[in-house]
């Protein structure tokens, strides 16, 4: 009797500590990347906003292709309409930053959902291709209609008093991207969520277990250009201003790589690699050029066209090594600090060191 | 079900969100500045009176170099809608040290229409450390360094590596040197933070009211009369039935085309798109090998103009202004592709690179003294940068960015690269162009034609 | 608007030669190849090294390049294709966008990001089509469309080309019978990168060639054609590539310069391809095949 109750007061003593570890991991890591943002300054603040925003950009693509196994390679285009309909909001109608983003995220919602009603009548990879040639219609036709884009400047979307400040805008990035990051987890907690796996894993057997796959598929394909939309909005306040220029289209070539190489369904991992690619090209070159050895081949100008390529290798190697992209190099990493064991793959069971 | 939730708690937050973003009407105030940022935080309501009567002219920090003409008292310049550091020698001394100042240059080195890397990496520096006759530049003291960025062809990406030289690299004055939309785009961050921006002239859109920025050569709207006046006089080609407009369908060029159209009545404007092929814009241009039009204005991606250029058969005269289009490289692609180029004229900032020597010896004594292989690219590095030493040095030795564009406001300066200079009347102080003429003889190059004239 | 018509045709030429290689590859293996374009980049690239840099004859360069495009081919095969056989096709897909702009990155990398000329076959001046000036170089690219769509065609009866479709439809059943599914996939990629090089060698004379010039303006309009072709439809990649370039500057012509359109050409594009995929999805010559 009396070991057993030892033994047990040790196993909850230890679970306690363990619990408490993790808890002061996750801390940790979440105030080490909150210290840009503390002691950055400015610019720093900018940065943070742009991560996010890439980051929130990753989750409208992870909710597509990584829950639904749809893609879209004509991103850039919700993007760009939510942008512009939320500097259009601001700037000509004079309405609070609120209803600007919900203009934005209804604009990339319904633009989605129009573009995949006709879409999704065509599979797979068709849908690729559709996407892929809207997303240059948008470029070229919509983002250049003077009306709505404001003509010569630019549309303004400039910040309310209270966001004025980056940092402001920098928390409220962070506050969008908490609460898309809610959404996607409690998309794959609910019986949409299994759907999409269904869906995902073989259409024609979801099909037949009764899934309404078109229904799905185009709910999915909303909801992402929702997100993307939201994101959109976010990115006209981020500089208060836009230009078609910011959506080409090899821009929305970048967020499916970024999205693959962070891992599908992989939250963290996307966010992770979301924010690599949001700024290393803004870092990297001013790194390399400030390092005190220099290689004797490469100048300053070589480390500015480097980011591109460093990013595509990352998806080369992500794909022929390890196709879990981050996601799947931080699964011990994650699977400790939700359940306290590295090792077991097991569900529900909770602390075990 | 559970989904529904969260999408009505999301559309429920979204909601929300208004409460906690009134405007106190300051939209409107920020569309007649151009952009510029509103006033952080405090006597918002105040600050923003000011400002907007500034914009309608009473007022000196509506347009920095407008008013400062005869007006160099407080609040001129770097007045900046008023609100935190409006008063001359705002003793804003960012990148300036007791021995150095920094300067801060963005231009598209990757993206759609790059420039070449190496032609950059030794161009930003060559003024700075050999200018003053093999040795390096001091103004009151203080040598110059640089900091670079490459704006990858986009307006979010230069307003971001503004930011990063201005605050983070800690430049005191910003440099554009290509790329309207992008040179816009830092334009405004630049007003935004009263950091000092020079670049060559583009675009006027949304310029104008920017109280810290300086076009260093005419604009393409001010450009554009004159060409018509080169294309009537000189060209000899007054029916506008003969003379058409290539210009690419962004906004941006709109006020290029109404200058043009303006002094030009009733020629044919052709605006393709930029993702258009130029040699669909070809079959406007010639009937097989018939001209159309003997005279054609451009104002393209340089891509665009070469292929229109090489699929137009009838060889039109192609004229235009802007900055791209007078690099050699231009001319030695159109001239490789069947001479297809050969003869064309365009307004240029700077005389032709081959004649530098002319113009410039002390640019020869530099690039020899630096040991440096340099082009054209070099060479509008060093006009610019010449110009901004000479706004530097006007500037005093207590520097600081208030001073400095105090200092500038309605000054003349001459530099003999870039065009003589006059911010009397606002920030497009320039008033002449040099026209550039596409030989191709002995590989394709520019030469002069004319320099810096007023008018034809 | 006859200059235009003429312009298209010539123009769609192009794309039909790029969505032939689209179409065999999605024939043989179901696979959007979205690394087409750069095949004919890399081999643009090496021949215009051979012949303007070193300054070696042209047929030189032609060999060389068409050489590069197969070795890039058969390299994207062997690394990226074949490990990745077995995962969806989204990720094939991903990965060869990938592959595409891993090229143009290495391009930038080593050529500087300029415009530059690639002589042509043959010299001389426009030909009048229409109130076009055509090139004679285009009037061989439209020939040289011609014979490959023909030629592709007519491999597909020949005893190999069955084994492919064969090994396509069936891997297992095909190894069976004696056809190696690695030597059907080398043959396929090293006979799609050499069509995307010759697409390449061809088109980069005709106007300027930049890195990704391939890739950023000509690709989507050559899915659009081989989707129009019915996607596994060899002529019909062929009248849906010159169907697309008409399309295209008849839209420029109409929507842009009479109704002040801004972006016809993609929008033409655009309207058809959901034109196409919504009334007829099996495309214009597609069907049993």
């Amino acid at each position: 009797m009396a070991t057993a109750t030892m033994v047990l007061t040790r196993v909850k003593v230890q679970r306690r500590f363990g619990l408490a570890l993790r808890v002061t991991a996750v801390i940790a890591l979440l105030a080490l990347a909150a210290l840009p943002l503390l002691l950055g300054g400015d610019v720093w603040a900018q940065r943070i906003s742009r991560a996010a925003i890439y980051a929130v950009i990753g989750l409208s693509i992870n909710t597509l292709t990584g829950h639904a196994g749809q893609i879209s390679l004509g991103h850039q285009a919700f993007v760009g309409i939510g942008a512009f309909a939320a500097a259009f909001t601001a700037s000509r109608l004079g309405a609070p930053l609120g209803f600007g983003l919900a203009a934005a995220a209804a604009a990339g919602a319904l633009t989605a959902a129009v573009i995949g009603l006709v879409a999704l009548r065509v599979t797979g990879l068709y849908l690729a291709l559709v996407t892929l040639a809207f997303g240059l219609t948008a470029e070229t036709t919509i983002f250049n209609w003077r009306e709505f884009t404001g003509g010569g400047a630019g549309a303004l979307a400039p910040r309310p008093t209270l966001l004025a400040s980056d940092h402001a805008f920098a928390l409220l990035c962070l506050g969008v991207l908490a609460l898309v990051l809610y959404l996607d987890w409690r998309l794959v907690s609910t019986k949409t969520g299994r759907a999409l796996t269904a869906l995902r894993n073989n259409e024609r057997i979801a099909a037949t277990l009764g899934v309404n796959t078109t229904g799905y598929k185009l709910a999915a394909f909303s909801l992402s250009g929702l997100i993307a939309g939201l994101a959109g909005g976010l990115f006209a306040h981020w500089n208060q201003i836009v230009q078609a220029m910011d959506f080409e289209f090899q821009v929305a070539l970048v967020w499916v790589l970024m999205t693959v190489v962070g891992g599908l369904r992989s939250r963290l991992g996307v966010i992770l690699a979301s924010a690599l690619f949001a700024l290393l090209p803004l870092t990297l070159p001013n790194f390399l050029s400030s390092l005190p050895w220099q290689p004797p081949f490469l100048n300053e100008a070589v480390y500015h066209v480097l980011p591109p390529f460093i990013v595509v290798v990352m998806l080369l190697i992500v794909l022929r090594c390890f196709p879990g992209g981050f996601g799947q190099l931080l699964r011990p990493a994650t699977r400790w600090l939700s359940t306290g064991s590295a090792r077991t793959p097991r569900t529900g069971t909770g602390g075990r060191t | 079900m559970r989904l529904r939730t969260t999408l009505a708690l999301l559309a429920g937050a979204l909601l929300v969100l208004p409460a906690c973003g009134q405007f106190d009407g300051v939209h409107d105030d920020f569309l007649a500045q151009g952009g510029e940022n509103p006033g952080l935080g405090g006597g918002d309501g105040t600050s923003a009176d000011d400002a907007s009567s500034g914009a309608d002219g009473t007022d000196a920090s509506g347009d920095g170099g407008g008013s400062g003409g005869d007006n160099t008292g407080d609040g001129g310049g770097g007045g900046g809608g008023g609100n935190d550091n409006g008063n001359a020698g705002n003793g804003d001394t960012t990148g300036v040290t007791a021995d150095t100042i920094t300067i801060g240059i963005h231009a598209p080195l990757t993206g759609a229409a790059p420039l070449k890397q190496a032609s950059f990496e030794t161009g930003k520096d060559l003024y700075w450390q050999y200018g003053n006759g093999g040795k390096p530049v001091v103004i009151h003291g203080r040598t110059v360094e640089t900091v670079f960025a490459d704006d990858q062809y986009r307006p979010s990406t230069a307003r971001q590596v503004c930011q990063t030289m201005a605050e983070e690299q800690q430049a005191f004055a910003l440099i554009g040197a290509g790329g309207t939309d992008q040179i816009q785009a830092c334009a405004q961050y630049a007003a935004s933070e009263d950091v000092p921006y020079l670049s060559t002239g583009v675009t006027e859109t949304g310029m104008g009211s920017l109280d810290t920025y300086f076009a260093a050569s005419m604009t393409y709207k001010q450009q554009t009369p004159m060409l018509t006046d080169y294309i009537k006089n000189e060209l000899g080609v007054t029916d506008a039935s003969k003379v058409a407009a290539v210009v690419t369908n962004t906004p941006n060029f709109d006020d290029a085309v109404e200058g043009f159209t303006g002094a030009f009545d009733g020629v044919d404007v052709f605006r393709p798109d930029k993702n258009e092929r130029g040699s669909s814009a070809a079959g406007n241009l010639c009937t097989g090998t018939a001209k159309n039009y003997d005279v054609v204005f451009v104002l393209t991606s340089p891509t665009f103009y070469l292929e229109m250029a090489a699929a137009s058969g009838c060889r039109p005269q192609f004229v235009g202004v802007g900055v791209s289009m007078g690099l050699d490289q231009v001319a030695s692609t159109g001239c490789s592709a069947a001479g297809s180029t050969e003869g064309a004229r365009f307004f240029n900032p700077t005389p032709a690179f081959a004649d530098a020597g002319e113009y410039d010896p002390d640019f020869l004594a530099a690039v020899d003294a630096a040991g440096i292989e340099a082009d054209d690219v070099t060479w509008m590095m060093w006009g610019q940068s010449k110009v901004l030493h000479q706004m530097l040095e006007k500037a005093g030795e207590a520097l600081d960015r208030g001073a400095f564009m105090d200092a500038v406001a309605g000054q003349k300066f001459s530099t003999g690269v870039f065009p003589d200079l006059n911010y009397a009347g606002g920030p497009f102080g320039a008033t002449q162009v040099s026209v550039l003429r596409n030989v191709c003889d002995g590989g394709g190059h520019y030469e002069t034609d004319h320099a810096f004239v007023n008018g034809f | 608007m006859g200059a235009f018509l003429a312009l298209g045709l010539f123009q769609g030429a192009v794309y039909g030669l790029l969505a032939v290689g689209i179409v065999l590859v999605y024939k043989a293996k179901r696979v959007f190849n979205f690394a087409q374009g750069e095949f004919g980049g890399v081999a643009a690239f090496t021949a215009y090294a051979i012949v303007v840099g070193t300054g070696l004859p042209y047929w030189a360069g032609v060999l060389g390049g068409l050489a590069a495009a197969v070795a890039t081919g058969l390299i994207v095969e062997r690394a990226i294709v074949r490990p990745l056989e077995s995962s969806s096709r989204t990720i094939m897909l991903v990965a060869l966008v990938g592959v595409a702009l891993f090229t143009i990155a290495i391009i930038v990398l080593v050529g500087q990001p300029i415009p530059r000329v690639m002589p042509p076959l043959v010299d001389g001046g426009g030909v009048n089509i229409l109130g076009a000036g055509i090139l004679p170089q285009q009037l061989i690219l439209m020939a040289v469309l011609a014979v490959l769509a023909a030629a592709m065609a007519w491999f597909f009866k020949t005893d190999l080309g069955l084994a492919v479709l064969a090994s396509s439809q069936d891997t297992r059943a095909a190894q069976v019978v004696g056809i190696s599914p690695i030597a059907v996939s080398r043959l396929v990629w090293g006979m799609a990168a050499l069509l995307g090089g010759i697409a390449g060698l061809l088109y980069a004379p005709v106007g300027i060639f930049t890195p990704g010039f391939m890739t950023l303006t000509m690709l989507v309009p050559a899915f659009a054609a081989a989707v129009l072709g019915g996607m596994t439809s060899l002529p019909g990649a062929f009248i849906g590539g010159l169907a697309i370039g008409v399309v295209q500057n008849l839209g420029i012509y109409y929507l842009g310069q009479q109704l002040k359109v801004p972006g016809a050409a993609e929008l033409g594009v655009f309207a058809l391809l959901m034109l196409v995929l919504l009334i007829r999805p099996q495309g214009l010559l597609g069907g049993a095949n």
